[in-house]
């Protein structure tokens, strides 16, 4: 699961959901979609080889049937995508499209080498970037991004390297038109035609609806439109544990805590075995204030995974609230200790020392959290508090601007501007 | 004049000088090039298709035409004529006083003839020299404001004159003339561009960059002409008549804009028809401030200090060049106006009072309206005996209207005293206390949000500005977040109840058999629809429903069927009629989903209560 700690500004969430929404539920039959999508990406294939070919420029004649070809494919292309498989379509057969036509230029440059080594090294480095491209921008209805990714890398390289051979072996003629439009067709099409059907084998509209709330559950503002998405996957996926678990982060933003608890109750029934639930809970109850509690539910998710830096690290910052100052820094160690790259651990560790006044290690601790990770608002936080508090306010003050730097949520903005203000009452800081 | 000229070193004059004509250089260069590109694109593309290009071709398909026109576009945008300085002119006619006065100035200046005299409404004088031929063959206008005929002495008046004539005579006005033209052309360019939505990257560095740049640098250089024209004009005449005249041009000119108009315009809740403020500015001009008014102005003006984008220094450097120190002018005595310009300066006044009327005019009239209907409704309202929060409101409202500040928050306080709970009252008292420094505006700002959470917005921005201004970004940060928070969910809602789509939560219309019957008869009036959905959409963001009905249709063109549905007043105001196109199949899928939806179909007997 994401990070759902990271915050994403207003306007970014609204043109990001923009973008997305009007794909994400699609009620045409997915077969024809794959099948289309396969038949875009060869003709796109097919279209960009051709743009290659000397045939083109024969004569006028053949430039001119080319233009007409050309606008009529690339006027004509979306309106009948939409027409025959639905709006939601229209936007991956653009960019299979895109990307067809991107792949073939791997083959057509390739067979410009006479040595075979630089001709196929070449194939196989644009077809790895052409894979690694298209595996890394899975569609939002893909559920599993990891076997997308893992299909994309070798039939990128495979199609290259393939339509390279066709071009260099088995055709007579290479400088045809006929000869070009087979090799552009068979490149996309022996990338398009499996990734297509792979598509259809991992469409999974939950899925989808799991990732948009996920964005939304990046800011409070959103998280009604985050339940809106839930609601609709658990419709689809109702004994999904997760789902669950994400509706009830939603709720409790909404302060909805009955809901929320009923949530995270079911999530813990669909998965007796899983702690992340309980995590959630636990940090949530942390967020309230609500000590007890959040030890109870963190408790238990230990209990589930002795091993989870997460539930320490959580457990260990209910201890420092409580006062328990070794209680803490131990399981802040024993997080660390099992993570070793967890900034979050160091920086909590950081936020814990400077609140005994071990401003030095404090300062420490926060330097390699913010190595680790220099998005990290809280480290920044604290290290500019210690600094204060050690009575370097310019180096305090630099760290307050760079933090508001980083566009963190509206809290850490205005704890960052009200440590600037605290050190300009203070008379050190030049404004 | 020389001398007062070589006051600067010539060697630096010549450098600043060099150095702003290469500036404005690269400015044409940059416009060249811009230029350039964009034809050049437009070039390629069409050598694309006549060389047989296949990429360039299928390029040109698509963007040759919107290139073209973009091109034309940039094009247009830099050809034009810098207009011509509008105002009263005056001839030596009209004027021999004026007009013999300027000429002997010119003549001992050496400076170059002045084509035109004219009077404009500015508390300034200046020289403009348009090129009759691109940037060639200057014609000199001298536009002198009318204020200053009124409110300057005849030496002053004269002092003033050295001044503008002393820029010709260094060429001042052609350099300006020529920064003016460039950064219009910018600004002319950048709006073409922008209303095709089509600024391409490096304009906008250009515009990022450049402009700034040659704003400031020719800033930087008028600012030293403007010394050198001082020292001509106190070489002329002498340094503390300059000095004076400076002084009275600075304490007049803010004294005719802060107090003189303003009264001017306070005239239109008396007035229907617009007043002629020019013919009274000679009487009044005098009376606008006492000495001591005018003292503590001039102590004021003397704390302002240069700006880098200042076209001209400060009061107080200008004075520190000159060697003199400030003094307040004698108000009285006989003015330019009638020395020089005499009986002709009443005609002069009628035709800029004529051009003011007409220009104002229709909007003068209307605000005389509005504040008549204001006076006679509050008039209304004391004479009401029913004191109620919203009477009180409306009260303190158009007492505000009427500039009546101290008995609208008086009026605003009674209207909060009456119904504590009633916001807008407790957000515009809140505004008047915060716009005259009292911070228990905050509170009652705060206190109207928590009312009526409507009013967010205003509030919030009331407070961020007042935050900002105490140098409390993080309180005012606060209400930032506050307004994004409360702008963020208000549009969630307001596009949840504007429109329905497949993911919201359906239930059946629930309809009565007799309400549903008269529906489905509108639209077997229809004959373009095929079928009808009718469903309950229950809100997930906000409390309540709507009904949503779907139109199936095989046409294409349907865009004014919802509308005529709609329009037949048979379903409730807020029910979202949608036409179920291909695209909207998902929507469709989620109304056939629920029970009874089906409320029409064309050929079948299609009705299903949904209550059966």
């Amino acid at each position: 699961m994401d990070d759902l700690t990271v915050f994403v500004d207003d306007e970014d969430i609204t043109e990001t959901a923009a973008l997305l929404e009007p794909d994400l539920v699609y009620r045409g039959s997915h077969l024809a979609a794959s099948v289309w999508l396969s038949l875009v990406g060869t003709a796109a294939g097919a279209f960009a080889a051709a743009t290659f070919s000397p045939d083109i420029r024969g004569s006028f004649l053949n430039f001119a049937m080319y233009l007409a070809v050309a606008f009529l494919l690339l006027a004509g292309l979306w309106p009948l995508t939409r027409r025959l498989v639905g709006g939601p379509i229209v936007w991956h057969a653009k960019t299979t499209f895109f990307w067809a036509a991107l792949l073939v230029c791997v083959p057509v440059f390739s067979a410009g080498f006479t040595s075979p080594w630089l001709a196929y090294g070449l194939s196989v480095g644009g077809g790895f970037f052409i894979g690694m491209m298209v595996g890394s921008l899975a569609p939002q209805c893909v559920k599993r991004e990891d076997a997308w990714m893992g299909a994309s890398l070798p039939l990128g390289m495979l199609s290259a390297v393939v339509a390279t051979f066709v071009q260099r072996n088995l055709i007579s003629e290479p400088d045809t038109l006929q000869s070009a439009v087979t090799v552009g067709a068979i490149a996309a099409g022996l990338f398009f035609t499996p990734m297509s059907f792979l598509l259809l084998r991992f469409w999974d509209e939950a899925h989808g609806f799991k990732r948009m709330a996920m964005l939304f559950l990046h800011n409070d503002n959103f998280a009604a439109k985050a339940v809106t998405y839930l609601d609709n996957a658990l419709t689809l996926a109702p004994s999904d544990p997760e789902l669950y678990t994400l509706r009830a982060l939603a709720w409790s933003k909404m302060d909805q805590r009955e809901r929320a608890a009923a949530d995270w109750a079911r999530a813990a029934e669909l998965a007796p075995r899983d702690a992340e639930p309980h995590l959630h809970r636990g940090t949530d109850h942390l967020r309230r204030g609500e000590l007890d509690q959040a030890m109870d539910a963190l408790g238990e998710a230990l209990e589930l995974e002795p091993g989870n830096a997460a539930a320490h690290c959580h457990f260990a910052a209910a201890l420092e609230q409580r006062g328990d100052r070794d209680g803490a820094i131990a399981r802040y160690e024993k997080a660390i200790a099992l993570r070793p790259d967890y900034a979050k651990a160091y920086a909590n560790r950081g936020h814990a020392r400077c609140e005994w006044g071990e401003y030095n290690k404090a300062i420490d601790d926060c330097d390699q959290a913010i190595e680790l990770d220099p998005t990290l608002p809280d480290a920044y936080v604290t290290r500019a508090r210690a600094l204060a508090a050690l009575g370097e306010r310019d180096g305090a003050a630099e760290t307050y601007r760079a933090l508001a730097e980083l566009r963190p949520s509206p809290e850490i903005q205005q704890r960052a501007l009200r440590g600037l203000e605290a050190l300009a009452v203070a008379g050190s800081v030049a404004k | 004049v020389n001398a007062a000229a070589s006051a600067n070193p010539l060697g630096r004059r010549i450098a600043s000088k060099i150095s702003l004509v290469l500036l404005i250089f690269e400015g044409y260069v940059y416009l060249a090039c811009t230029v350039l590109v964009f034809a050049a694109v437009v070039a390629m593309l069409a050598w694309g298709v006549f060389a047989q290009r296949p990429a360039l071709g299928v390029l040109a398909l698509f963007v040759a035409l919107p290139a073209a026109a973009l091109t034309l576009a940039a094009v247009r945008a830099l050809v034009f004529r810098v207009p011509e300085p509008y105002g009263v002119e005056v001839t030596a006619r009209d004027a021999p006083a004026l007009v013999a006065m300027i000429e002997d100035v010119r003549r001992r200046l050496g400076a170059p003839r002045i084509h035109r005299t004219i009077i404009d409404t500015r508390f300034n004088a200046s020289i403009c020299q348009v090129p009759r031929l691109a940037i060639f063959w200057p014609r000199n206008t001298l536009m002198i404001g009318y204020p200053l005929l009124v409110a300057l002495t005849p030496e002053q008046l004269r002092c003033v004159i050295v001044h503008e004539l002393a820029h010709v005579f260094h060429s001042h006005g052609r350099l300006a003339g020529l920064v003016y033209r460039t950064r219009l052309s910018w600004m002319r360019l950048a709006a073409a561009l922008d209303e095709r939505g089509a600024i391409p990257i490096h304009v906008r560095w250009v515009l990022a960059s450049y402009v700034p740049r040659l704003e400031a640098r020719s800033a930087e250089i008028a600012r030293e002409q403007e010394f050198v024209a001082d020292r001509a004009a106190a070489a002329m005449t002498n340094s503390r008549t300059a000095a004076d005249t400076l002084v009275a041009i600075e304490i007049g000119d803010n004294l005719v804009r802060h107090t003189y108009w303003p009264g001017v315009l306070q005239k239109v809740e008396r007035q229907r028809e617009p007043p002629l403020p020019f013919a009274e500015m000679a009487a009044a001009v005098d009376n606008l401030a006492d000495d001591g008014a005018r003292a503590a102005l001039l102590a004021g003006l003397m704390q302002d200090e240069t700006e880098c984008h200042d076209t001209h220094p400060s009061l107080r450097d200008r004075l520190q060049a000159l060697d003199e120190l400030p003094r307040v002018p004698e108000a009285g005595g006989r003015k330019a106006g009638e020395a020089y310009v005499g009986p002709v300066l009443r005609e002069i006044a009628r035709r800029l009072d004529e051009e003011w009327q007409a220009r104002h005019r229709t909007r003068w009239q209307q605000r005389h309206a509005e504040l008549e209907a204001a006076q006679l409704r509050l008039a209304d309202l004391e004479a009401q005996s029913a004191k109620t929060a919203e009477a009180a409101f409306e009260r303190a409202t158009l007492l505000e209207r009427l500039g009546r500040e101290d008995d609208a928050l008086a009026a605003y306080r009674v209207a909060v005293e009456l119904d504590h709970a009633y916001g807008p009252a407790a957000l515009a008292a809140g505004r008047m206390l915060l716009g005259i420094g009292d911070d228990a505006g905050a509170a009652m700002v705060e206190r109207a949000m928590q009312l009526d959470h409507n009013l967010v917005p205003e509030a919030c921005a009331l407070l961020v500005s007042h935050y900002k201004d105490q140098g409390r970004p993080a309180e005012a940060q606060r209400y930032r977040t506050r307004a994004t928070r409360h702008a963020t969910r208000s549009a969630i809602e307001a596009e949840e109840r504007s429109a329905a789509g497949p993911l919201d939560r359906f239930a059946p219309h629930g309809l009565a058999g007799r309400e549903l019957a008269a529906l489905t008869a509108a639209l077997g009036r229809e004959a373009e629809i095929d079928g009808a959905l009718l469903a309950r959409k229950h809100f997930r963001h906000s409390a309540g429903s709507m009904l949503v009905l779907g139109l199936i249709t095989g046409r294409v063109d349907s865009n004014d069927l919802a509308s005529r549905i709609h329009g037949a007043g048979l379903l409730p105001s807020d029910t979202q009629v949608v036409v179920l196109n291909r695209d909207q199949r998902p929507l469709q899928c989620a109304l056939e989903a629920v029970h009874g939806s089906r409320v029409y179909g064309r050929g079948a007997s299609a009705i299903v209560p949904a209550s059966s």
